[in-house]
């Protein structure tokens, strides 16, 4: 007993510590705003697109995570080949001469969501479907071949040219997932029932294996996006600007923020996709039998529910909504290239965790203040500091005051800034404490 | 398994022995001639540099195809090997450690990125192996004056001392803003230009790090953006080069973006796109499209493969014929499987080649002594020459 007391009494004390470092950023952030709008306005609209990114992909960890508590290392690569199958779709289109962005964008990234989706299907068959129970062989397969017919796809290369191989890739893509998901359908058991180390270790190799088949399929290089006018690219004068402005009026002042519009593109589709999930788990069938699984899975089972079925369905959307994380920054970014799922996807898994990994509306809430905290936070740190040397040298500041280089730290602070709140809600921002019943 | 594996190590070295013993046995005690020589390569062919590093070992692959017959004539059968590092350190120790255990290996060429070739010249000293880097510039490397270490490209200490300089006197610009990847090369780098660039007057307004692998900088540069510095001068590699300077354009910054050889490739506008028009980085040497040697290194490497040079297949190739022809000299003045080894690191070190980058010779330390580095600004895609630039901070006409 002593012992939890003791640490709740240094839960409380780091909680207590916290209460000036926030009413200090806040004051700080406060400040920069009304100081230097167009600068907190230009990390706020950063911070927001990161987070909307870091958001979504996260979303796939903490869906897994709530079901099967399994964490699913090979997310990030599905997020990577999400990006290039959005691209090898953008450039097919353009290949047909559709060049609206109306047009290619929502069919770019509704076939690399699809193909995701197909990955995923196959993941879980491969790597995770037999460390759950016994597996059917078929249906593991069926997934290889599946991957196979991936890597003929990403293997015609970068031109936009439909060769045969290439259309036939994508069919036995679509058609072996499809197999592998129809097989796994007998054969029903518990998901939680083997070590979780199993699946975890079997998820950082399919992480390995992903990453370098897309190496050897596509190449080293950075592979880039095609510019799209009005859209992505660089900002132009007059027509064709792929800026949009925003006024914002401070103290009766009025300034004028530019934004990228792939930017507000970025934000507006993160939060759509949110919001259709959101729904999907709270209001469907589908999302129901998730929701009871992620509490009992075997009374889920008991009561007829295609426990199986809503497992892979978890592994469908949470792919899906990675690679239209991948189509998303790729174009913000102007190119992709085998190693990008790996920063991204760590990242977005702190950000699952940091809103409290099973929990949804969790994740997306994590994203964003990870975006924010990486952007915002830093900057309004920084500016804060150095506002401080100010305060106490007066104009000699720069000359006696220690330089800020909160930059530097930007991965350091927004990681503090989990450990704080892990500290303190050691279940994540919106998650739920695990009574452990002895 | 280890005991197996050295067994089958001893038996090859015996069987070789033998079979070499055998031909030789009529001419007396001429010593062995002949047996197998293989020329080693370390170089990251997968991970973030994978495509530089498969340029450099195509170069080295060239060399070796072009003195094979040579070797052959000798009796030696010439082989190359390519161990990957991945740009990795620890992944680079454990290749150095494969390639010198070999005992037919007889020379390396050592890395591309200097956080790799710095630990692993430990391995390569103690194996007594010579190891010539094609491309890593990191001022340690040559600093314990290993004998077997040396290095053909001109090293950081210059560039960065070069590129100030350069800034100043050429550019006539003063505010400058500093951002390094905080590896090795990159942080190396960024701080000599710092600290030469303020004995000679350059204001430095910011000194920032940022990570490998990131591609989101537009935090950091919303920030240098209010500071309006006229350059940003970016210590580190093309990947994140480009992305800087596309989100420097995207933020509305007109400041000039100044790279270094890290940056320098086909990558970096693959990369940047349009936004790298103008951006001005500095490569070692001359430039190569002056040298007449290089030329036909150019289009021989064209013929092979099929795609152009794009940075660092020269230094390779060149690192490649030194090695060889130290070794070249070395058998033919006698030199059996034992002493080969040391005989190619004497040979090397005292070599005074003429190649690919015009002339190379080693000082005490193991650096070139063609300390030069070349400025180039991006236009339309391709680099542009604008002029070279010697030590002391003089412009100098290429050689």
């Amino acid at each position: 007993m002593a012992v939890k007391s003791t640490a709740e009494r240094v839960q409380f004390a780091i909680g207590i510590a916290l209460i000036p470092v926030i009413v200090s950023t806040v004051v700080a952030a406060v400040a920069m705003y009304l100081d230097k709008p167009e600068a907190f306005a230009q990390h706020l609209v950063n911070g927001l697109t990161l987070g909307g990114l870091f958001a979504l992909i996260a979303l796939g960890y903490t869906m897994v995570y709530g079901i099967v508590e399994l964490i699913n290392f090979a997310h990030g690569e599905v997020f990577m080949v999400g990006s290039f199958l959005g691209l090898i779709a953008i450039q097919v289109l353009f290949g047909w001469g559709i060049t609206s962005i109306w047009l290619v964008l929502p069919l770019a990234t509704g076939a690399a969501m699809v193909g995701c989706a197909a990955l995923g299907v196959s993941l879980d068959s491969i790597a995770y479907k037999p460390l759950r129970r016994n597996p059917t062989w078929s249906s593991v397969g069926a997934a290889i071949v599946s991957m196979i017919g991936l890597t003929l796809v990403l293997q015609a290369g970068m031109d936009g040219r439909l060769t045969f191989g290439r259309i036939g890739g994508a069919v036995v893509l679509m058609a072996f997932a499809v197999v592998a998901f129809r097989l796994d359908e007998r054969n029903p058991s518990p998901p939680r029932s083997t070590p979780r180390i199993n699946a975890l270790l079997s998820a950082i190799g399919m992480s390995i294996l992903l990453q370098n088949l897309v190496r050897i399929a596509v190449g080293s290089d950075t592979q880039t996006f095609p510019q799209m006018d009005g859209f992505t690219g660089l900002p132009l004068d007059g027509d064709g600007s792929v800026i949009t402005s925003f006024t914002l009026p401070v103290l009766g002042r009025a300034h004028t923020i530019e934004v990228l519009y792939l930017e507000v593109f970025t934000i507006v589709s993160a939060v759509v996709l949110m919001v259709a999930l959101d729904v999907l788990v709270n209001r469907t069938k589908l999302g129901k039998g998730m929701r009871a699984i992620s509490q009992d899975p075997e009374a889920a089972m008991m009561l007829g529910i295609p426990v199986n079925r809503v497992i892979t369905m978890t592994f469908v959307l949470g792919s899906g909504l990675a690679a239209a994380a991948g189509i998303l920054h790729g174009l913000k970014y102007g190119g992709v290239k085998f190693f990008d799922g790996f920063i991204i996807g760590l990242k977005a898994f702190i950000a699952a965790v940091l809103g409290g990994i099973g929990n949804i509306r969790g994740a997306m809430l994590g994203g964003f203040v990870l975006g924010l905290s990486e952007t915002v936070i830093v900057a309004t740190m920084e500016y804060g500091w150095l506002a401080l040397g100010r305060i106490v040298h007066g104009p000699e500041a720069a000359d006696l005051w220690p330089q800020a280089e909160f930059f530097d730290y930007k991965d350091v602070i927004a990681f503090l800034i989990l450990v704080a709140v892990l500290t303190v809600r050691p279940w994540g921002l919106l998650g739920t404490p695990e009574i452990d019943k002895v | 398994m280890h005991t197996l594996r050295r067994f089958a190590c001893l038996l090859t070295v015996v069987l070789i022995a033998a079979c070499s013993g055998g031909d030789a046995g009529g001419e007396g005690d001429a010593g062995p001639t002949g047996g197998t020589l293989t020329l080693a390569a370390v170089l990251p062919t997968s991970g973030p540099n994978a495509s530089v590093g498969r340029e450099m070992s195509d170069a080295v692959l060239m060399a070796v195809d072009e003195w094979a017959p040579k070797f052959a004539e000798k009796g030696w059968t010439l082989k190359f090997k390519t161990e990957d590092d991945a740009s990795d350190p620890k992944q680079a120790m454990g290749a150095a450690y494969a390639v010198t255990g070999d005992p037919t290996t007889f020379a390396v060429v050592a890395h591309y990125n200097s956080g790799c070739f710095l630990p692993a010249t430990e391995v390569y000293h103690s194996a007594g192996t010579m190891a010539i880097s094609p491309a890593t510039t990191n001022v340690d490397i040559t600093l314990k004056g290993y004998d077997e270490i040396a290095r053909v490209t001109p090293h950081d200490g210059v560039q960065g001392e070069l590129t100030a300089d350069f800034v100043k006197n050429h550019l006539q610009l003063t505010r400058i803003a500093i951002i390094h990847d905080r590896t090795q090369y990159g942080q190396g780098l960024a701080e000599v230009f710092r600290d030469h660039g303020a004995s000679i007057g350059l204001e430095v307004i910011s000194f920032d790090g940022i990570q490998v692998g990131d591609k989101d900088f537009k935090a950091l540069l919303t920030k240098i953006r209010d500071d309006k510095p006229e350059a940003i001068y970016f210590g580190g590699l093309y990947d994140e080069a480009g992305f800087l300077v596309k989100q420097m354009r995207e933020l509305g910054m007109e400041s000039l973006f100044i790279s270094d050889d890290g940056s320098f490739g086909q990558d970096f506008f693959d990369v940047g796109g349009s936004a790298t028009e103008g951006a001005v980085l500095s490569f070692p040497g001359t430039p190569i499209d002056k040298l007449e040697p290089a030329q036909e290194f150019l289009a021989a490497f064209q013929a092979k493969y099929d795609r152009p040079v794009q940075n660092y297949g020269p230094y390779a190739y060149d690192t490649a014929n030194i090695l060889l022809a130290s070794a070249y000299a070395a058998v033919s003045a006698g030199a059996d499987s034992s002493t080969l080894r040391r005989a190619v690191v004497e040979n090397a070190r005292a070599i005074d080649h003429q190649g690919a980058l015009g002339r190379t010779a080693f000082d005490p330390r193991g650096d070139t002594m063609n300390q030069r580095y070349s400025f180039y600004r991006a236009a339309d895609q391709k680099f542009e020459y604008i002029t070279t630039f010697t030590q002391g901070g003089v412009e100098a006409a290429p050689e």
